[in-house]
């Protein structure tokens, strides 16, 4: 596992911007991959160019993916119904198929599809040292960040459920046939799986390798928001790694900003007249301030 | 009544009969796909919490006979008692 930045904040801030000038600034040192989560895929227009689920190389050592929701969606009912297809014997009891239309739009379901392209990312990707991911705006954020912990409550009250009715069965069959022995259970087992699965993308979330970039503005808005954003995030274990001020035209609020957020580290993306589109623009931007904190 | 008219009498009979028994099935279809509906868009008030959507579908590949179970219980939900009954081997 290398270092995974992710770029976060209400919408407009600028975590499309501030992403792409970082990635820029890393690769200058490690191999860099960019990858643009938010379904408005802004990260075309300032790189004026084309991506897709395949890595686009910008040059030797940063590249960038567009994330496809509406492809994980598709692909994760696809897969399940193949699979009700393998197990059920009564195949017409649930046509998963006549169900598509409205299970793509399903609560949670856009979450659940982010979730699945960051693990296929992080686990396909290993040649890269540092994946950065430019977030969608706050709401999806949030709930792609309490997925994990959330579905992993849900599953390890499943499994008491299940590992009751495991032990009902067992004793029906000592009753039945003198031998506890009954078959293995594919539910439970399907359940364990999933618990490490939750776990397992938990733990990256709140590694120390996983740096949560907050994106913020000096207004009242972008100000109060990133302030719940903090809160709702650390009350589940997740810690804002740095607040990253966009747009800054004087600093003289930095201090105020710092109190209020009672957060030390903060990097600072000067206020500029320039259209940043095009890699030499963003080039550009770097040089002019790279003695900016 | 001469023959003819019994004849066609009979077959009109016949004909009734099977209406009845059609609007029978037809009805008491519909009556299924009402339980099931409601049950999934009430579910949620009468005690069955809805876990996030992607858990249930992860399972769903395993549960054949939970579904049929669920299925079998919407159709007798309307006669709770005959199903205690039966269970108790009270006729």
């Amino acid at each position: 596992m290398k270092n995974i930045f992710f770029f976060i904040g209400k919408g407009g801030v600028g975590k499309s911007t501030t992403s792409s000038l970082y990635s820029i600034k890393k690769s200058d040192e490690r191999k860099t991959l960019l990858v643009s989560m938010d379904p408005a895929h802004n990260q075309r227009d300032i790189f004026n160019m084309k991506f897709n689920q395949d890595i686009t190389k910008i040059n030797e050592m940063f590249s960038i993916i567009e994330v496809d929701e509406e492809y994980w969606i598709k692909k994760y009912l696809s897969e399940t119904e193949k699979e009700i297809k393998r197990n059920y014997n009564y195949q017409s009891a649930f046509n998963m198929g006549k169900y598509y239309n409205i299970l793509q739009y399903s609560p949670g379901v856009e979450e659940y599809a982010l979730v699945l392209a960051f693990e296929n990312i992080i686990s396909k990707h290993t040649e890269y040292w540092n994946i950065i991911f430019d977030m969608p705006p706050t709401a999806l954020t949030l709930k792609f960040f309490m997925l994990p912990s959330v579905s992993k409550l849900w599953v390890q009250e499943l499994i008491k459920l299940r590992k009751e009715i495991i032990s009902k069965k067992e004793i029906i069959s000592k009753i039945k046939f003198g031998t506890k022995k009954i078959e293995t259970d594919k539910i439970k087992n399907k359940l364990d799986n999933l618990l490490k699965r939750y776990n397992k993308i938990d733990k990256i979330f709140k590694s120390k390798r996983t740096k949560i970039n907050l994106v913020l503005n000096y207004d009242k808005l972008s100000f109060r928001e990133s302030l719940r954003i903090k809160e709702k995030l650390e009350s589940s274990g997740i810690n804002i790694n740095k607040l990253v001020i966009n747009k800054v035209k004087n600093e003289n609020y930095i201090k105020e900003i710092k109190e209020e957020f009672n957060h030390d580290k903060i990097t600072i993306y000067p206020f500029s007249d320039m259209n940043l589109s095009g890699l030499s623009k963003l080039k550009e931007y770097l040089n002019r301030y790279k003695d900016e904190k | 009544m001469n023959i003819i008219d019994k004849i066609k009498k009979f077959f009109k009979e016949i004909d009734h009969i099977q209406r009845e028994n059609v609007l029978e099935i037809v009805e008491w279809e519909e009556k299924e796909v009402e339980n099931i509906f409601a049950l999934i868009v009430l579910g949620i008030f009468i005690g069955y919490p809805s876990p996030p959507i992607q858990i249930s579908l992860d399972l769903l590949p395993y549960m054949e006979d939970e579904m049929n179970l669920m299925l079998e219980k919407v159709s007798t939900a309307h006669d709770p008692l005959g199903e205690l009954f039966s269970l108790l081997d009270i006729d």
